[in-house]
């Protein structure tokens, strides 16, 4: 009996535990493409998009991808999160010896759950074609963001349903040999004789 | 329970059945990539690799013997008929989609059925060896067992099955079936070589018994790398998996350490147990050579026999094994942590690796610290070497 309440109690930490615990992030919205642009970003050429956040939920970071060749450009630049009407929501700078060639730069945000959310990515970089975004070929930056769940009951329900889709998707037939065979062993291991 | 070989066995068919699934290194999956070439009749992996490597969607080369691709080629096609749809497709995906597969553990459940088979029969010779000693119930129960062969997802069973079954033969004086099953060992793996002069001291008083055991473990070497051998490919292939660069990598003034340290076991050890002078060898391998995890199940039935008996052995192994793996985590490679759990939830890939949080929240170099277990790993090694090299024990193999 002890046995199988630490079998349980594995299964209990492995699958909803740790889970609920350390996937603080969920992925939100992003755009990925096979086929890349490098955007020359300086004082004159800012870039802005456009994220749309249907269920408006609490999205807290946005990562988005630079090349800096050589690391040698040191200008600032700013990231400026805005409603559509121009209401800015808050602005995240960092300096261009933070941007590798290429990396990925992962901006925390103070979660924002709005609909729809301008970004803007200005520089004070002078110099044309020394510093880039990384863009589609129709110039849309590939970002990828992330939302917090407000709660630990909103993130156990999250883990949950995810548990219920992928058990769901499983074919039953190779699922329900093998609910059979563990339930077998462990008739089999809790027989008296 | 745990008096019962009966249920022992079943706890542990259990306890692999439970974790088998939910686990992934991506060495199982690059490994049957290149298996599944043996069914479309590609007979030389070397060569089709190189000529097709451009539009492969997986291109690294294949660095195992010709056995290991024949001999687990051959086991991919007898587990296809059992695979679910779309186990061709997510072999040769290597985008991020291969992380959702929908039947991802069923892939990883029948493809560790034949490390699960070789796993028992490896508990059930210690069992044979040992009959009165706990030997099987360790390697049965053991957390490093699952973690080497069910988490790590290598074929590394097979050759470690293997040279102990020809241990177990040599035991029982069948020395043509032993050499055989040796040779078979190191077709597959060339590291139970690192063993074989231990064997033939042991066997030497007998020369015959010595001249058997060498032909016949030649006769799978042979059989198995001469259709290759005028391949470029294959030694091109082959020399790059490097273990014999590794064993001399680690110099003291120019002199090469294992192999110094390794003749000296090779010298000092001769009273103890075949057993013993292998755990000792992988002591020394562990301390002096950059490792990956896997290669501890090249020792690890070994360690068992030789270390589990005596209080003081079994904690400064337990000291040595919790040391390892504080060096294993901090290694820079998400799939030797949070990412052999994606087949749970993918989302295992995107926390921060130890070494990851080691860097930025303790601001130290995980490097630093890995050089500092490798350390003490040595001091403990040494220490076992040395406590085994003063004992009386009889030389019992």
């Amino acid at each position: 009996m002890r046995l199988i309440i630490l079998e349980l109690l594995s299964i209990l930490l492995l699958f909803l535990i740790f889970p609920v615990l350390l996937f603080t992030d969920y992925p939100l919205v992003s755009h990925a493409s096979s086929l890349t642009h490098l955007y020359s970003l300086d004082i004159d050429h800012p870039l802005i998009f456009q994220i749309t956040n249907p269920q408006s939920l609490p999205l807290n970071t946005l990562s988005l991808n630079f090349k800096n060749p050589n690391i040698q450009n040191t200008s600032s630049i700013v990231v400026s999160l805005s409603s559509p009407n121009g209401e800015t929501y808050q602005s995240l700078s960092f300096s261009g010896a933070n941007v590798g060639d290429p990396s990925r730069v992962d901006l925390q945000i103070h979660p924002l759950p709005k609909p729809t959310i301008i970004v803007s990515i200005t520089t004070n970089n002078t110099t044309p074609e020394s510093l880039f975004v990384v863009t589609d070929p129709n110039f849309y930056p590939l970002f990828s963001t992330t939302y917090q769940p407000p709660s630990i009951i909103s993130r156990f329900k999250l883990v949950l349903s995810g548990h219920f889709l992928k058990f769901s998707t499983l074919p039953p037939f190779y699922l329900a040999l093998y609910f059979f065979v563990i339930l077998s062993l462990h008739y089999a291991l809790l027989k008296k004789t | 329970m745990f008096q019962n070989p009966k249920k022992i066995f079943f706890l542990a068919l259990l306890i692999r059945l439970l974790v088998a699934p939910w686990f992934y290194h991506p060495d199982l999956k690059s490994q049957h990539f290149h298996f599944q070439f043996l069914a479309q009749n590609h007979l030389n992996i070397y060569s089709y690799i190189s000529q097709n490597k451009s539009h492969l969607p997986y291109t690294d080369t294949f660095n195992y013997l010709p056995l290991t691709y024949f001999t687990f080629g051959s086991v991919q096609s007898l587990l296809s008929p059992l695979m679910p749809s779309g186990f061709l497709s997510w072999i040769n995906d290597w985008s991020t989609a291969q992380y959702v597969h929908p039947n991802l553990p069923i892939f990883l459940l029948i493809l560790k059925i034949p490390y699960l088979i070789l796993d028992l029969a490896l508990g059930y010779l210690l069992f044979k060896l040992f009959p009165t000693r706990p030997f099987f119930k360790i390697w049965l129960l053991c957390p490093l067992t699952l973690y080497l062969i069910y988490l790590l997802g290598n074929f590394d069973i097979l050759p470690s099955f293997l040279t102990l079954l020809s241990l177990y033969f040599i035991s029982k004086n069948k020395l043509i079936i032993s050499g055989l099953v040796f040779g078979l060992a190191v077709s597959l793996k060339l590291y139970p070589l690192m063993f074989l002069p231990f064997i033939i001291l042991y066997l030497l008083p007998k020369i015959r018994s010595t001249i058997i055991f060498s032909l016949f473990l030649l006769l799978p070497l042979f059989v198995s790398i001469v259709p290759f051998a005028a391949s470029p490919d294959f030694w091109q292939s082959f020399l790059g998996s490097g273990l014999t660069q590794k064993l001399l990598e680690l110099k003291i003034f120019t002199i090469p350490v294992f192999p110094v340290l390794y003749l000296l076991i090779l010298l000092l050890g001769r009273r103890l147990s075949l057993y013993s002078q292998i755990s000792l060898v992988g002591l020394l391998f562990f301390s002096t050579v950059r490792f990956h995890p896997q290669w501890l199940l090249w020792f690890l039935p070994f360690f068992i026999i030789t270390f589990s008996s005596n209080h003081l052995s079994r904690f400064l192994i337990g000291i040595f094994i919790t040391t390892f793996f504080g060096y294993v985590f901090l290694i820079n490679d998400q799939f030797l942590t949070w990412g052999h759990l994606l087949p749970i939830n993918p989302l295992f890939l995107s926390l921060r690796m130890p070494s990851d949080i080691v860097r930025l929240r303790l601001h130290q170099d995980p490097a630093i610290i890995q050089i500092y277990f490798k350390y003490f790993m040595t001091a403990v090694s040494a220490l076992l070497i040395f406590i085994r090299l003063k004992s009386r024990a009889p030389h019992n193999s």
